[in-house]
């Protein structure tokens, strides 16, 4: 199955025949996600309204973990079996991690405001989410930076693989020191520890986020074969 | 309704609500419109480029 994919000539057509549908999706459950958070969720009875806010907060955060891993496994991949496609993974993934974290720490920013009384604390959650972004944006800046796409896609693969010691921290935090933010609610799927109205909003907004990510992801592995396309099609001119 | 309602009256904490989930679209947006334009404009010249060469 992944071998077959892995052919970029009929990825391509995957992605052309599928993509559109998956961003439809994103926006059929986006907008049953925005009816259960405002309509059909109660406020929280320590939090008031902004409880709101983590309907969208917790998703990106989830989200900016996914991707990380997404990319970490296919640097993986490519230091070990240097297959293209998951170069190519890996560079169109980085700009939606480096989004959906940068919406995490704007949200949860918010959010602190009227919950903690502070834009910003240096907590260990908080910090290491931030150090995740700037990881993020390294990957951007290497993969961007060489002239040798090959070099660069090397480089940021090391980086990635290096990186991933941020996710159990980022993780774990809450659990390992004692930190402002609030420990995981949704930690065992059995006893989540928020009630089933609020939990709907959360998973519906997850998958909306989800369909949005693989729909997104989809177009810029396509740009980015064309782009390698354009580049031989140059090279070969040159030569 | 009464949840929304209830919202909206909820003075500060709806300007802060109302905040994240704009810049959360905004940013996601800004992703979507960059990877779609950006794809087009590949799409544009890779076309032109092998029209270019099968001329050739």
């Amino acid at each position: 199955m992944i071998f077959k994919f892995a052919n970029p000539l009929r990825f391509q057509k995957f992605v052309s025949k599928y993509q559109p549908t998956l961003l439809y999706l994103s926006l059929i459950f986006l907008v049953c996600g925005l009816f259960f958070s405002f309509f059909n969720s109660p406020p929280d009875y320590m939090q008031g309204e902004t409880v709101r806010i983590m309907y969208i907060h917790v998703p990106c955060a989830w989200f900016s973990l996914m991707i990380y891993s997404l990319i970490a496994i296919c640097s993986l991949f490519s230091i070990v079996f240097k297959h293209t496609l998951a170069d190519i993974i890996s560079r169109a993934s980085a700009p939606i991690g480096a989004s959906f974290t940068l919406a995490t720490l704007i949200t949860g920013s918010i959010w602190g405001k009227p919950t903690w009384g502070t834009w910003w604390v240096w907590d260990a959650r908080l910090t290491s989410e931030l150090i995740l972004f700037f990881i993020y944006l390294g990957l951007i800046l290497i993969t961007t930076s060489y002239e040798d796409k090959s070099k660069g896609d090397r480089y940021a693969s090391i980086l990635a693989v290096v990186g991933i010691v941020n996710l159990p921290i980022i993780k774990w935090s809450v659990d390992w020191w004692n930190t402002l933010h609030q420990p995981a609610s949704i930690s065992k799927l059995s006893s989540p520890s928020i009630d089933q109205s609020m939990l709907t909003p959360l998973f519906i907004m997850t998958i909306s986020f989800l369909f949005f990510f693989v729909s997104v992801l989809l177009m810029r592995i396509k740009a980015e074969i064309i782009q390698r396309k354009i580049d031989v099609i140059r090279f070969n001119r040159v030569d | 309704m009464r949840y929304f309602s209830n919202f909206i009256d909820s003075g500060d904490h709806f300007t802060y609500v109302c905040l994240s989930y704009f810049i959360v679209f905004l940013i996601l947006f800004l992703m979507f419109f960059l990877s779609y334009t950006k794809t087009k404009k590949l799409e544009k010249e890779f076309t032109l480029l092998s029209k270019n060469e099968t001329k050739k």
